[in-house]
């Protein structure tokens, strides 16, 4: 009964899309589009189809781990009259919180379909498949990349939920039940991953744009280690270092003038990106990622949204909160120049308007000529997202040198953190002579605020929950309240733990 | 003036008693007689005349008038000895052994019906038509017993002249069923049980719907001309603050700002907008049928013809329909051949308004007007003015208005449909109880249209428009092959009836695709497709056979077995059997019942079979597939764009549907089968599932998957009775009332048993579950706390009782599906007047409200810089958030509907007796009594956000028999 | 014709079902209440002291608060001093407690922080008035319209004790008694910082005490700038001598010392926005002073180490308040100094009594 053999269309069967180099890039081309985009079939449709979310830019990789990164944080409130995003600013979370999931779901489906990359291009199949050396060489590559962003997902996940399933290569696809992996073994999984395909990816700087490098890998490592106390328990603040030293010697320099890092150009001239996450409002459309760090920061304003390259943007979402601002000492821009805020008032006296919080600018969907780019809607930008980049590295040397690691010095330590003065101030003035551990918790803010990595950092500096810091709205309270420690680790999503018998929740949810 | 005679005589039953009250009439006038209490009558009729005799229960006899008749009347079989058609085959009523209902033209839903299903409305009980809204051509959801999936479809198999159709998606039609003309069908037979569905095999286990379309008659042609006229009003409104009343609300609330620097106040505008008023309207149909009906020697034929053109209570909804028919039944070579050929056609060309208008008019603001001076085509729209430059911008997260969202949106279609088959039936010369038969069946369609909104439009001011395309073509094809021998053996009393075929099924739809193009006709980038066109495919291969054997007209033992090969399985799974086995016993011809005067008729049936189910799911969901990614979902590597190889979510070992059914039913008449009618008990247990489930993230390409798993149970019984009340020569009345009662239980659902599994959401909104140990689709709420009367904000039942609450508090309340739904008819006649009505309900079915949980303040007075109306209910809350998990709004929705009340009177035979013809007048939607407090209790799955309503429609209606 | 009648009314009937059947239980909130005396205290009179902190100083207990069947009802301690019970408790200290368990250990240093914070002056007893709140709330947390219903008061005697860290080191010869202090610091329970000038040659040892004797608790080097109160614990240190800005925080047990020299900086000082116009530190009059010729157009500010990190500006009363503070953040709002007219003028900061800093402008 041949009649019975039907295949789609405009599809390939699995044997079909492996049988030649092209569909091994186009299936690359997923693994890095897994975070870039939502799915495959446009912006209304997710990869990852989760309960009670209906807006497929929610589950969009950056928008959802920006959510649990930030709102929950002093740097950002959001405005929609949601209480789920309500909860992230009054640390009182649950696990049926579908924003969570989203985060959840979206890191695990990159690790699926890396998964299955890796293992359709092991040395056994590309023989078989009689791939040429010269192909297969580069296919290694892209393999290597593939065990990459696993690597970082599965850091997403470790630093979020401290014990997610873990599924590698070795498993099937189909019904399997994943087991669930300790924080502490994750790490060591993490850790020696991105060293074990150190030999098989591109030299630093070598690869093409917004495709993962040696400098990539070496960069989480960096981030990992930094914060291992943190995952593990015990400070590795010596490999920290090595690490970030490793990347700043590897010749990526600081892109001059800080805030051409997040215009809508930023794939050009780019010589201190170490890993993007690109998008294109023509080709890489994506109600997440910079659309949505972009459009949710502006108002209603025209003539800013104009000004800004999303002219059909303006969505009343993200704005900060004063300790933001503060932190700059002066936030007009006019000494700091990473000060870049808009209209609004400082105190938040009402969360969900969107007035009070001051407007976060810093994502800028114009060139850095001051063209607008195109966009179908003046809605989509193309604002390359910068996942890992200099900047950090060197605050990464300069807090694990002070924290005691070795193999760095003070001085390298306190030039590395004048850089960044430098080219924030444009000249010497903003630099400082000496600096503390606290120096780099508030020099982080203002260098990489709204790039993600708030919550991890204040965890990291005990800052996070109990009531040593306080911002305004922290634990629901106008000037901010102590909120439990569990709230460090968020929850298993609900809909999960039904899903796998396998896992156990997180203490205290 | 003829002359005239007087004729006299008597009238005897068939054990030689008088009857009295015998009908005697004079045919072709009003005139005639009844028997007195001794059976005789006198007349005076014309020389020649004919005279009719008809009493109750009797075969109607004519005789030529002449002095001193005896008649005697012969007991009728009446409905017994109908003809059902089964599946490959027909068998007379009273031998059926399974669960079968049938629907004649005589008894379908009167007034304006436009969509098939509507006519057996309430008709059969078991079976649900819930339309899905009042639109035009708008198709139903029907259930039979139930559904036995929980996320393949639970559509029965409808199989038109014995072509299966397959339900795929025709694009512009929002009903595949839309293109076939009712007034072309003759019948509806419902196959309920599996002894009667197992015959179709992997695609029962919903239940079999055979329509019958009209055939040909004998003799010279008769022509039927039908014509009506309706106009559908609104039935009810949504019950909106007025603008007065808002007014008022905002004026008391609204002193606050939404931006730090304007009140909610100063958004309020002077004008007094009823937007419902603004966007529905009275609607006139009118809906033609001319047809054509004879033989021609040896060939009956008919031809038909039909013109509907129905205006939507919506504005600017428009629905033509252009049908026709023939069917050709040539009899040959002696009468062995028997040729049944049927073409049908249709062209629908519609323009459909834009939906989203009715939940705007809801939400809208009152105190606006439709029209003000604006860049958006001179509507009012929600914008802001920059007071230094004057420049307006759009304010885009607000809603639009409403009548602009109809007057700017245009997306008209064009759709033809024809379908048809070819019947050999080939009677064996040499062997005449062996019948060979060839059904060759096509479905064809093609279906294209264009969406056209203006650039000023706000509903697209982003896109700049939009000028959209869309089509499709559908081509279904069907063959199949059975032989049927069917034998008497006197001498061991008993008849056997045996079918063996072969049937082949292949679905393919040819989908277009478009890129987006705003309304000045450029493509919106990113949205240029991959594919110009994809081709969805399935194929189905069976075989079946059967085996009636019948023992002294007494028992019947049938069985049938088929396998279904599907192309939707891997080799390994695709192929599933399917046996069915029954037994009838005609209890009313054993001798101990024979002397039971008053009963007429009793039949006991038995059965259990199995059946599948692999429809409503994808068409290749075990294989690993990789697709594309469209443009506009590209990757940047370096300076290149690459497509994205994906792959597709799968299960290898994805297989069958199978439901497993046992049925005991009586089939019962009384005093002549004045009364007759069937109960039936049955339960159904449907196994491995096929579910779309959460699985566990990291085990697959989604974090749902289309799989085997789960059980779920339905038990029930049904009753029908159809009576004649009276039945003289100047009154009849004709009642029938059918119940049925259905319980749905999930059994399984999870691979594993696991008790702590609390189940699978589902429903829009994701209010509802699936849970074991309950019915599908519970709502799965909060416990609401009153306070005083009123609930109480967000204060919900601490129901595990730990302190907080969380999602542990949830709990399961009620189900949408009813647990009882019956079905009244009734026709009473009084010479030429006919006065008929349907009346329906439901019992036991919930809704949530859904529509109503969007009254709360913070929707009303919010910080997006408008304003927005709220339903009345806001005053019953008084909630300023939404509290969409509350119980509050699940509300009941049992209810008991008037579907219909008409009036006819029929003139007979006019213009020197050419013409006959019959006036109607009918009232569709007439009255609903419910607790339920939304528009309309009656949706399909139980979740209420804004319906297109239902209309109330008049009818007024002319038919011509020439 | 009897049977067909009978179905009818069935059929009447069965209409008849929905018209009067109920739907589930409604469940109805009362108006809470509490039982008389429902609130116990273990004790009438507390007195704190250091020595103690870490034991229990006081249990609370109550009974449940009626609000009908199945309510979650959220319960709240709430602590004020007698003139604040008078306006509505409206500055009272609230704790919110684990929902099922009705009652509520406080540790000595817990209520201790929170007595100081509440004002209270240490050393003598002090009246406290306590009760409990109860309220069912909104699923998410929120305050539900449901009204709350409070306990009893009781009223209690408490003593608390004062709170400085006493910083003896080789410098003063290691005497807790005579040692200069760290204040801490209003509103932030837990931190403490001051400024304290330490003399000597090469690397400097210190501890932090958290009382004037070596009785209590001794903070000494953990590393990584974190504490270890073991009492044989290495001191802390700094690498010199120098003037010292020393900051503890208790609550994640870290500690910072950076050595400050002070200066001005503005317009309406001699080296303008430019060039920090240096003070020197008289160590007998433990004061920074400079005496410069200053401009009554223009403003200036105060600040350490000639960069952005640690500054004063002033206040609206005219007090000097962190502008820049590494420790504890930015200050908003605040204003830069000025002089009232042109002139040569001594300027003295005075920063020996932590947590009350000082400065004098001179016209000479
Ligand atoms: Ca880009
Ligand atoms: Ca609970």
């Amino acid at each position: 009964h041949k009649d019975l053999n039907l295949q789609p269309l405009n599809a390939n069967t699995s044997e079909k899309q492996y049988s030649n180099f092209t569909g091994y890039k186009q299936v690359l081309a997923k693994v890095y589009g897994s975070y870039s985009l939502v799915s495959s079939s446009g912006v209304g449709v997710s990869d990852v189809n989760i309960a009670g979310i209906s807006d497929a830019g929610t589950t969009d990789f950056i928008r959802a781990w920006w959510n649990l990164q930030e709102l929950t944080t002093d740097e950002a409130l959001c405005a929609w009259n949601d209480p789920l995003l309500l909860s992230f600013h009054n640390i009182n979370w649950t696990s049926s919180n579908v924003f969570i999931n989203a985060a959840y779901a979206r890191s695990l489906y990159q690790i699926t379909v890396c998964n299955e990359f890796i293992r359709e291009s092991t040395d056994e199949k590309l023989t078989a498949r009689g791939f040429k050396e010269n192909e297969a060489a580069e296919i290694r590559h892209f393999r290597a990349e593939a065990r990459f962003l696993r690597a970082f997902q599965y850091w997403v996940l470790m630093d979020l939920f401290g014990n997610p399933p873990f599924v590698t290569e070795a498993d099937p696809i189909g019904k399997y039940i994943p087991k669930q992996i300790t924080r502490a073994n994750l790490f060591t999984y993490i850790e020696s991953e991105l060293k074990a395909i150190d030999p098989d990816l591109v030299a630093p700087r070598q690869n093409e744009y917004a495709r993962a490098d040696r400098g990539a890998a070496w960069a989480l490592l960096a981030r990992l280690y930094l914060n291992a106390k943190v995952y593990t328990g015990t400070d590795r603040n010596t490999e920290a270092i090595t690490w970030a030293s490793k990347v700043i010697e590897a010749g990526y320099t600081l892109k001059p003038g800080y805030k051409t890092l997040f215009m809508s150009d930023n794939d050009k001239n780019n010589p201190e990106v170490i890993l993007p996450i690109a998008f294109d409002a023509t080709n890489s459309q994506n109600y997440g990622g910079t659309t949505f760090l972009t459009c949710s920061a502006h108002g209603t304003n025209p003539a800013d949204n104009q000004a800004h390259g999303i002219p059909g943007g303006g969505w009343l979402g993200n704005r900060s909160t004063k300790n933001l601002p503060t932190v700059f000492g002066d936030y007009s821009g006019n000494a700091d120049k990473r000060a870049l805020f808009g209209p609004g008032n400082l105190e938040v006296n009402d969360v969900i308007v969107f007035n009070d919080g001051l407007s976060v600018y810093k994502f800028n969907n114009i060139t850095s000529g001051g063209a607008i780019p195109p966009s179908p809607n003046g809605v989509l930008c193309s604002i390359d997202f910068p996942l890992f980049r200099l900047g950090e590295m060197y605050l990464i040397y300069a807090e694990a040198v002070l924290r005691g690691g070795s193999g760095g010095t003070n001085a390298r330590a306190l030039e590395y953190f004048n850089l960044l003065r430098t080219r924030a101030y444009g000249n010497t003035s903003g630099n400082v002579g000496a600096i503390t551990v606290n120096d780099i918790l508030n020099e982080r803010m203002r260098e990489l605020y709204w790039e993600g990595s708030r919550r991890t950092d204040l965890i990291r500096y005990g800052q996070f929950t109990g009531n040593t810091y306080l911002w305004p709205w922290k634990g629901g309270v106008k000037n901010g309240a102590g909120v439990d420690a569990h709230f460090a680790l968020f929850p298993i999503p609900a809909a999960e733990t039904i899903a796998n018998p396998n896992l156990k929740q997180n203490t205290g949810y | 003036q003829q002359p005239s005679v007087q004729v006299s005589g008597s009238v005897k039953n068939e054990k030689g008693e008088p009857l009295p009250s015998v009908s005697i009439k004079i045919a072709g006038s009003e005139k005639g007689t009844v028997t007195d209490p001794k059976g005789n009558f006198t007349l005076a009729v014309a020389d020649n005349a004919l005279l009719v005799f008809s009493y109750v229960g009797y075969d109607t006899l004519q005789v030529k008038a002449r002095a001193n008749l005896a008649i005697t009347l012969t007991p009728s079989a009446g409905a017994l000895n109908d003809v059902v058609v089964i599946g490959y085959g027909t068998q007379r009523r009273k031998e059926l052994t399974g669960s079968v209902a049938t629907v004649t033209a005589k008894d379908f839903q009167q007034g304006s019906i436009t969509t098939p299903e509507q006519l057996i409305a309430g008709k059969v009980a078991g079976v649900s038509v819930t339309s899905n809204s009042g639109a035009p051509g708008a198709g139903s959801v029907i259930r039979i017993r139930g559904g036995a999936s929980l996320n393949a479809s639970n559509d029965p198999l409808i199989v038109i002249d014995g072509v299966p159709l397959s339900g795929n998606n025709i694009y512009g039609a929002s009903n595949s069923l839309s293109l076939i003309n009712p007034n072309d069908i003759a019948s509806f037979t419902v196959l309920k049980d599996a002894a009667a569905t197992a015959i179709y095999g992997s695609r029962a286990s919903n239940g079999v719907i055979i329509i019958t379309t009209k055939k040909g008659t004998s003799g010279a042609p008769v022509f039927n001309f039908t014509t009506q006229v309706s106009a559908a009003t609104r039935a009810k409104k949504m019950d909106v603050q007025s603008a007065a009343a808002f007014r008022k609300y905002v004026d008391s609330l609204g002193g606050g700002t939404y931006d730090n620097v304007h009140t909610y106040k100063s958004l309020l505008g002077t004008a007094n907008t009823n937007w419902q008023d603004e966007i529905f309207q009275t609607a006139i149909s009118t809906d033609n049928n001319l047809s054509m009906a004879g033989a021609y020697k040896n060939t009956p034929y008919r031809v038909s013809v039909g013109y509907l053109d129905q205006q939507g209570l919506l504005r600017t909804d428009h629905l033509q329909r252009f049908s026709g028919g023939i069917a050709i039944s040539p009899r040959l070579l002696d009468d062995h051949l028997k040729i049944d050929i049927n073409i049908k056609g249709a062209y629908n060309k519609a323009r459909f308004a834009n939906g989203a208008a009715i939940s705007s008019a809801v939400y809208f603001d009152p105190t606006q007007p439709v029209h003000a001076t604006s860049p958006y085509g001179n509507y009012f729209e929600w914008a802001s003015v920059d007071p230094g430059s004057g420049a307006i911008t759009l304010n885009k997260l607000a809603p639009r208005n409403p009548v602009a969202l109809l007057e700017l949106y245009n997306n008209t279609s064009n759709v033809y449909r024809s379908y048809g088959n070819v019947q050999f039936d080939y009677k064996f010369h040499f062997l005449p109880e062996l019948h060979a038969n060839l059904n060759l069946g096509y479905d064809i369609a093609k279906g294209e249209g264009q969406t056209d909104v203006p650039a000023f439009a706000a509903q697209n001011f982003l896109d700049g428009g939009q000028r959209n395309k869309y089509s499709n073509k559908i081509n279904n094809k069907v063959g199949e092959f059975y032989l049927n021998y069917t034998k008497d053996l006197k001498q061991i009393k008993s008849n056997i009836n045996a079918t063996a075929g072969y049937g082949y099924y292949n679905n393919l739809s040819t989908n277009d695709n478009y890129p987006a193009l705003r309304a000045n006709g450029d493509t919106i980038p990113g949205t240029k497709p991959l594919f110009l066109l994809d081709k969805p495919e399935n194929t189905l291969i069976s075989y079946y056979g059967r085996l009636i054997y019948t023992y002294n007209n007494k028992y019947i033992l049938a069985a049938s077995i088929r396998t279904d090969g599907s192309s939707r399985f891997s080799p390994d799974t695709r192929w599933g059997t399917f046996p069915s086995v029954a037994l009838t016993w005609q209890m009313s011809r054993e001798p101990f019942l024979q002397n039971v005067q008053a009963l007429s008729d009793l039949k006991l049936r038995l059965s259990y079979g199995v059946t599948g189910n692999q429809d409503g799911i994808y068409n290749y969901p075990y294989q690993s597939i990789y697709s594309l990614s469209g443009n506009g979902s590209l990757v940047q590597f370096g300076n290149e764009w690459y497509s994205m190889g994906t792959p597709a979510a799968y299960d290898a070992s994805i297989k069958w549907e199978q439901t497993a059914s046992y049925n005991a039913g009586i089939d019962y008449g009384i005093l002549n089968n004045r009364i007759n009618g069937s109960i039936d008990v049955y339960f159904k247990k449907t196994k491995d599932l096929l579910n779309t489930i959460p699985i566990p993230a990291g085990s697959n390409f989604s974090s749902t998957i289309l799989t085997n798993v789960g059980n779920v149970e339905n038990k029930g019984i049904e009753l029908a009775i159809n009576a004649t009340v009276i039945k003289n020569s100047r009154y009849s009345w004709d009642v029938s009332f059918n119940a049925a009662y259905n319980e749905n239980e999930i059994t399984n659902l999870t691979a594993t048993k696991d008790s702590t599994y609390p189940g699978t959401l589902t429903g829009n909104g994701f209010i509802q579950i699936n849970s074991v140990g309950y019915q599908a689709n519970a709502f799965y709420v909060y416990h609401q706390q009153y306070l005083k009367g009123r609930p109480v904000e967000g204060v919900y039942a601490d129901l595990n009782d730990d302190g907080i609450i969380n999602q542990k508090d949830l709990y399961r309340y009620k189900s949408p599906f009813p647990k009882f739904i019956l079905g009244f008819s009734s026709q009473f006649t009084y010479g030429k007047w006919a006065l008929s009505t349907v009346l329906r309900a439901n019992i036991g079915n919930y809704m949530y409200n859904g529509i109503t949980t969007g009254a709360v303040k913070s929707n009303v007075l919010n910080p997006l810089g408008y304003l927005a109306n709220s339903l009345n209910d806001i005053y019953n809350t008084g909630f300023t958030n939404g509290q969409n998990q509350s119980d509050y709004y699940i509300q009941n929705a049992s209810f008991l509907k008037m579907d219909n009340l008409g009036l006819a009177y029929n003139l007979g035979r006019i213009m020197n007796d050419k013409v006959g013809l019959r006036i109607t007048a009918n009232c569709q939607n007439v009255f609903t009594i419910t607790k339920y407090k939304g528009l309309d209790p009656e949706i399909y799955g139980g979740i209420d956000n804004t319906i297109y309503p239902r209309p109330r429609t008049f009818v007024l209606g002319a038919s011509l028999q020439f | 014709m009897r049977t067909i009648t009978n179905y009818i009314l069935i059929l009447a009937a069965a209409f008849s079902l929905f018209s009067c059947k109920k739907d589930g239980e409604q469940f109805n909130l009362q108006p809470g209440t509490f039982t008389t005396n429902a609130l116990k205290a273990s004790a009438t009179t507390v007195v704190l002291t250091p020595a103690k902190e870490n034991d229990t100083a006081i249990t609370f207990q109550w009974s449940v608060a009626a609000f009908g069947k199945q309510a979650a009802v959220s319960y709240i301690l709430q602590l004020a001093t007698p003139a604040d019970t008078a306006n509505n408790w409206a500055k009272a200290k609230t704790f919110t407690i684990d929902t099922k368990s009705l009652k509520y250990a406080f540790i000595v240093k817990d209520l201790n922080n929170l007595l100081n914070g509440m004002g209270l002056t240490p050393g003598m007893a002090n009246s406290i008035a306590v009760r409990i709140k109860a309220s069912v709330n909104q699923y998410n947390g929120a305050e539900s319209t449901v009204p709350p219903v409070y306990s009893n008061t009781r009223t209690l005697q408490i003593t608390s004790y004062g709170l400085s860290l006493y910083v003896p080191g080789d410098y003063q010869g290691w005497n807790p008694g005579a040692a200069p202090q760290l204040a801490p610091v209003a509103g932030r329970a837990g931190l403490y910082e001051g400024y304290v000038n330490i003399t000597g040659s090469g690397v400097q040892y210190f501890k932090y005490t958290n009382a004037p004797d070596w009785n209590h608790t001794n903070y000494g080097d953990g590393g990584s700038g974190t504490f270890n109160t073991d009492g044989a614990a290495a001191g802390l240190s700094v690498p010199g001598p120098g003037y010292y800005y020393l900051t503890a925080n208790l609550n994640n047990n870290t500690w910072t010392a950076t050595k400050t020299t002070w200066g001005i900086l503005g317009d309406a000082s001699p080296g303008g926005w430019d060039t920090d116009t240096q003070l020197s530190y008289d160590p007998t009059a433990q004061v920074w002073k400079v005496t410069a010729i200053m401009k009554q157009n223009g403003s200036f500010k105060f600040r350490a180490n000639n960069a952005w990190a640690l500054d004063f500006g002033i206040d609206a009363a005219g007090k000097l308040q962190y502008a820049d503070n590494p420790f504890l953040g930015y200050t908003a709002g605040l204003n830069n100094l000025s002089v009232p007219a042109d002139g040569n003028y001594t300027i003295t900061l005075d920063l020996h009594t932590a947590g009350n800093y000082t400065y004098i402008l001179h016209k000479n």
